[in-house]
């Protein structure tokens, strides 16, 4: 196993420790569980195993695996920063609605 | 004294200025609402010794967030009109009676301060410049006619300010106002209103490259996020 494969290894190993803690601590749910440990383990066995990449990138109609998990990430990336754009959106909208309805009790309250 | 007649003022650590503003505002119209949009200096205070309905925001939400408290509040108050007038003193008293006019004969819902339908205002350049891109765009955008964008000093009849939804926080808000007025098909018109740019104002004021930043937000938020 090259360095880079165990330091990849072990970082899915931490990741995936840090999911089961706050499953335990019940900070995220079952699906969440599921879905990280899913995530990480994929991680493990494409590491492990390059010959997945490869194969899945001659699915893809891409050159290397390499290039595959590229494209995969960015896409995944991308689309993970925009959930968060409009979830942030949204909060900043909350955080509005109940600074206003705050800023109008008062005033019912003092005037 | 026209009480039926409520201004909204948003103002942001406006300390220095926007007691003045309302001093003079409520030689003639007494209800005054001031949003002190989370401001660090003693804004609330000077607002209150000048008279004014004083409404806080516990964090600093953007123009278009208290524009919109302001409103809420007036319209539970009873607001027959309400106008928006900036806390920099930009925006010229004298020109409200005009403003208010169509609005109370019934002509029209939304009276819109302009700018540039008469010379008066020496815009700077670049803010001219921005402007005129600016009013294009709401042209474009939210098919409605204006000469001028981003003005804030309107005046809205009571059925505008309750229909008309500002979700905009920041400062799209103000092109936002343009797209509901298209929107709802309400009745607008244009009057020439004088901005007198001082070091102060100019200071305080946003800066052209927010117009990027404006943009993008309005869109957002026109598309529904």
């Amino acid at each position: 196993m090259r360095i880079i494969q165990l330091l990849f290894v072990l970082f899915a190993i931490f990741a995936l420790s840090r999911i089961v803690v706050r499953f335990r601590l019940h900070t995220i749910e079952l699906k969440e569980l599921i879905w990280g440990s899913c995530f990480w383990a994929a991680v493990v066995l494409c590491v492990i195993l390059p010959g997945i990449t490869q194969w899945f990138a001659g699915i893809l109609g891409v050159g290397r695996g390499a290039d595959a998990v590229f494209y995969i990430g960015l896409v995944g990336l991308s689309y993970a920063m925009f959930r968060l754009y409009f979830r942030c959106r949204h909060m900043e909208r909350q955080i509005t609605a109940l600074v206003r309805e705050l800023a109008l009790k008062e005033a019912q309250r003092t005037l | 004294m026209n009480r039926s007649v409520y201004f909204v003022i948003p103002a942001y650590n406006e300390a220095a200025c926007v007691g003045q503003v309302v001093h003079r505002i409520r030689v003639k119209y007494p209800n005054v609402v001031v949003v002190d949009d989370g401001s660090t200096d003693p804004t609330a205070e000077v607002v209150q010794t000048a008279g004014a309905f004083v409404l806080r925001h516990l964090l600093n939400r953007g123009q278009g967030a208290a524009l919109k408290t302001g409103i809420d509040f007036a319209l539970t108050r009873g607001a027959k009109m309400i106008v928006t007038f900036d806390s920099d003193g930009q925006h010229q008293l004298e020109d409200v009676e005009t403003l208010i006019a169509p609005v109370l004969a019934g002509r029209c819902d939304v009276a819109l301060g302009s700018r540039f339908l008469d010379n008066d205002s020496r815009v700077p350049f670049m803010r001219k410049m921005t402007l005129k891109v600016g009013i294009f765009f709401t042209r474009l955008v939210s098919r409605i006619k204006v000469t001028d964008t981003h003005n804030g000093l309107r005046a809205l009849s009571r059925k505008a300010a309750e229909q008309i939804q500002i979700r905009q926080d920041r400062m799209a808000h103000a092109s936002e106002i343009l797209d509901e007025i298209a929107r709802l098909k309400l009745h607008f018109c244009e009057v020439p209103t004088r901005i007198v740019y001082t070091e102060y104002s100019r200071a305080k004021g946003q800066r052209s490259s927010a117009a990027f930043h404006i943009v993008w937000e309005f869109l957002i938020g026109k598309a529904g996020g």
